[in-house]
């Protein structure tokens, strides 16, 4: 299977799909003009993924500067894929990443965190990214 | 796609379950255990549905919450930029004006040097010719007022410097003007200056928003008009 990138634009995160190293990291704005035109190639992605790739450990890193609604019901899908995946019996995690005066992001991962029963690591981002 | 479309397809699977159950219900001879296994899985399905909601009223209330305040953050950035601007004029009026005035003493000055230097050659003339003045005038009116109409003379001359200086001073400020700008020439730079400064005058968010949506609504209504046109073109030319 292959690797899935997409550069990022002022509107569009950074998504880099990678199935050898069993990692998903997703970094930047999320406000695409079509939300469903940028994430349903995503999900597909992960769906495919999770068919043939099972048994593989999963990260997913979640480096948001900002997303809209929209946005928001997309990445509770790739989540719910993941929780799916976790269910399944494969080790998976999420590390959802925050700006320290970015609480609203923060209190973000804190309600994805509720929802899904996948283990979640909120971590306080620094200016790498 | 729409934004109803890409509406509709981040819910698609909502909508399947909808459709399924749709179905389902619609059946004559669906079994009482088949009926509860279909209710036990749709509550599930429904569970599933309201713990989403929550999630995504939350998280779509705190980006609003985050968003106004990035809009307050940027009206009040606006406010402040706009206050330094009119400040800036402001001094440059005064700059304006200390400049102007720097310019006329310079001028000033220079009118004072050129006048001193006039009365000094003037003097030194003067006692040069003054034997020889004071013997035409006095064979001209007489012994007794010969030297007299020299000392009218000059004191003609010392009433003349004021005047002599005005009329230099504007003569030299004339002059600066013609090899610098003109006042028109001056104004003009002026208001180019500040047409600049408007186009880049940071709006208020919220009017930039108005001002946008009222463009779009504009585009929009030319080009429902101008397929109008297009329309009625070619049913003329049909008949």
């Amino acid at each position: 299977m292959k690797s899935y990138l997409i550069e990022a634009t002022d509107d569009t995160p950074k998504v880099i799909l990678d199935p050898e190293a069993g990692t998903f990291e997703f970094i930047g704005n999320s406000y695409p003009e079509n939300s469903s035109k940028f994430y349903t190639p995503v999900l597909d992605w992960m769906k495919e993924f999770i068919a043939s790739g099972g048994g593989k450990a999963v990260v997913a890193s979640f480096n948001f500067d900002y997303f809209n609604t929209s946005s928001a019901k997309y990445i509770l899908e790739i989540l719910r894929l993941i929780e799916d995946y976790h269910k399944a019996g494969n080790d998976c995690k999420i590390k959802w990443h925050y700006f320290e005066e970015d609480t609203d992001m923060l209190e973000a991962g804190e309600d994805y965190e509720r929802t899904i029963g996948v283990p979640f690591e909120l971590i306080e981002r620094d200016d790498t990214f | 796609m729409s934004v109803e479309d890409s509406q509709d397809t981040a819910y698609s699977r909502e909508q399947d379950i909808l459709v399924q159950y749709r179905t389902l219900a619609g059946q004559a001879d669906l079994s009482v255990v088949a009926a509860r296994e279909a209710l036990s899985d749709l509550t599930r399905q429904y569970e599933r549905l309201v713990d989403d909601t929550k999630l995504l009223t939350s998280v779509g209330d705190r980006l609003q919450r985050k968003l106004k305040s990035a809009n307050l953050m940027m009206r009040e950035q606006a406010e402040e930029i706009k206050r330094v601007n009119a400040t800036l004029q402001e001094k440059n009026v005064t700059l304006q004006l200390t400049i102007d005035e720097l310019t006329r003493a310079k001028a000033s000055r220079r009118a004072t040097a050129l006048v001193l230097v006039a009365a000094f050659v003037l003097f030194l003339v003067s006692e040069l010719l003054e034997e020889t003045a004071d013997t035409y005038f006095a064979s001209v009116v007489g012994s007794d007022w010969g030297n007299a109409v020299s000392w009218i003379f000059k004191i003609v001359l010392v009433l003349l410097f004021k005047p002599a200086e005005q009329l230099l001073e504007r003569r030299i400020l004339k002059n600066n003007q013609k090899r610098g700008s003109s006042d028109e020439e001056i104004a003009a730079k002026r208001q180019k200056l500040q047409d600049e400064q408007k186009q880049f005058e940071i709006l208020d968010p919220v009017e930039l928003a108005k001002k946008k949506r009222a463009e779009a609504r504009k585009k929009a209504r030319d080009e429902a008009m101008a397929r109008e046109a297009v329309k009625s073109t070619a049913t003329e030319t049909e008949v």
